[in-house]
């Protein structure tokens, strides 16, 4: 589509149809612009060429699949040891059967074996901070009781810091982490946790992880779906289907196996009997999609879009007879990345 | 109703860290969330867990749904979740579609205020689960 009234795109060199066409891409006649002729329009793919970028972050998300998979057994024999230990020491039943849940409500002072509180005794006073020197700030945040929000949230446990000694794993660390430290005062007399608003108070965990975490890279929100909407992100790894999540600007590989698969389809009877009323009633409920089979997804969500791996390239005409022109608006139907975006001088796939 | 299952690059503490601040955060709708958290060792192990949304403050809702303990892969179980029907149906306009009634066994959780009385609520056996992953781990 062209609108005459828009002055069209020239470049003195070449034009971008000319380096286009060059590379491989479809025909395109003209560029829509309003700017002045003589700029130069670099598409997001040039810029990505010109830096490299796409090389790079292709590579840190393998070097990412590599650490995930080299740190498969130890991360996952540390978090059942440390689980195990827990369940054992009976000191954290929070997770129990109808318990309160711990981010909803601040967890109570632990008292000692003569009931009195350790926080108030290990509480620093104000002599003793003019007294000694400055306490470091892993100092000051252990010597903060009532702010400390349980090991579960300790933003500054011994793996962390370990952990950021280490430049290839040093990652940005969140705003809140230093404002936590910085609003606490430990000489000021601190209110009683269930006297204050636990909602107000829940503390606040940085969801980054570092297992699958892209090292070394920021990705904006629109980088993101950039790279997602081109089909630059690697899909696949050896038998591992990746899926991305942007997290704090953070790209997060997750790879699902086939046990993820398994538990999360091991429902699937259960509840289509279920809605369904024995089978009498009409489906109500749908599956939306799984981690690693994808084709599944398509055969659970809808019947009717099992045949768009024939109708790539094309564009249903909505006179014509078809399940797909069935499909009511208004649901959020898993899109079709990769195929769906369309290329230049093509129509492409058009989703409902 | 969104399942999340985690097997080796995911704590215990990250699957409700993402109930929390992702599944159940303001910007999503989802009301229910089952959690499944698998262990390879001790020859393959499992804990479930299920929670509802605060309606109000988004998040968790204190006090809802359940867990379990650490669960033999190998072993069969009778726990069942119970999860409410008017949660799963959250944003339909009574009344709601039928569903099929069960019975809900004696491990049930949440504990049935009724046992032995049939509900329509969703019932979720934690055996089938078992039995898909066990091949797996």
């Amino acid at each position: 589509m062209f609108n005459d009234h828009l002055p069209a795109f020239k470049n003195n060199s070449q034009t971008t149809s000319q380096r286009r066409s060059r590379r491989g891409y479809g025909q395109f006649q003209s560029v829509l612009t309003s700017v002045d002729p003589a700029w130069e329009v670099i598409p997001p793919e040039d810029i990505f060429v010109k830096k490299k970028l796409k090389a790079k972050v292709q590579k840190a998300i393998d070097e990412a699949v590599k650490a995930i998979l080299a740190g498969e057994e130890s991360s996952q024999d540390e978090d059942s040891k440390l689980e195990e230990v827990n369940a054992r020491n009976h000191r954290v039943p929070r997770f129990s059967s109808n318990q309160p849940e711990f981010l909803a409500l601040r967890p109570s002072r632990r008292e000692t074996d003569d009931g009195t509180c350790p926080h108030t005794s290990n509480l620093p006073l104000e002599t003793q901070q003019t007294e000694a020197k400055q306490p470091s700030r892993h100092q000051s945040s252990r010597l903060v009781p009532l702010h400390e929000p349980g090991p579960q949230f300790d933003l500054d446990s011994d793996e962390d810091n370990h952990n950021s000694t280490d430049p290839d794993n040093e990652l940005p660390a969140p705003a809140r982490k230093t404002q936590r430290n910085q609003n606490v005062s430990t000489t000021e007399p601190l209110a009683h946790p269930l006297e204050q608003n636990p909602l107000v108070e829940r503390p606040i965990k940085p969801t980054t992880r570092r297992a699958g975490c892209v090292q070394n890279m920021l990705f904006p929100l629109e980088t993101f779906r950039l790279m997602q909407e081109r089909g630059w992100l690697p899909d696949v790894c050896d038998s591992y289907r990746l899926g991305y999540e942007l997290d704090h600007n953070h790209l997060i590989v997750h790879m699902a196996s086939p046990a993820h698969d398994a538990a999360a389809n091991s429902w699937n009877g259960t509840i289509t009997l279920w809605c369904t009323n024995g089978g009498t009633g009409a489906q109500t409920l749908r599956q939306v999609g799984q981690g690693r089979i994808i084709h599944l997804r398509y055969t659970y969500a809808d019947i009717s879009r099992i045949s768009m791996v024939c109708r790539i390239g094309k564009v249903p005409r909505p006179e014509l007879p078809s399940p797909r022109n069935n499909v009511p608006t208004g649901i959020n139907y898993p899109r079709y990345h990769r195929r769906s975006i369309p290329e230049y001088g093509d129509r492409g796939l058009q989703d409902p | 109703m969104v399942i999340e299952v985690s097997k080796t690059h995911e704590s215990y503490n990250d699957l409700f860290n993402d109930a929390t601040i992702k599944h159940f955060s303001a910007q999503t709708s989802v009301q229910v969330w089952v959690g499944v958290k698998l262990y390879d060792g001790h020859g393959g192990r499992f804990r479930c867990m299920f929670r509802l949304r605060d309606p109000i403050n988004n998040g968790i809702l204190a006090g809802s749904g359940a867990s379990t303990d650490f669960l033999s892969i190998h072993q069969p179980t009778n726990i069942e979740f119970i999860i409410p029907k008017s949660q799963i149906y959250w944003g339909v306009n009574p009344p709601l579609p039928p569903t099929r009634s069960v019975v809900p066994g004696p491990n049930a959780l949440p504990p049935p205020q009724a046992p032995g009385t049939p509900t329509d609520d969703l019932v979720l056996p934690l055996e089938e689960l078992r039995e898909a992953v066990e091949s797996y781990l």
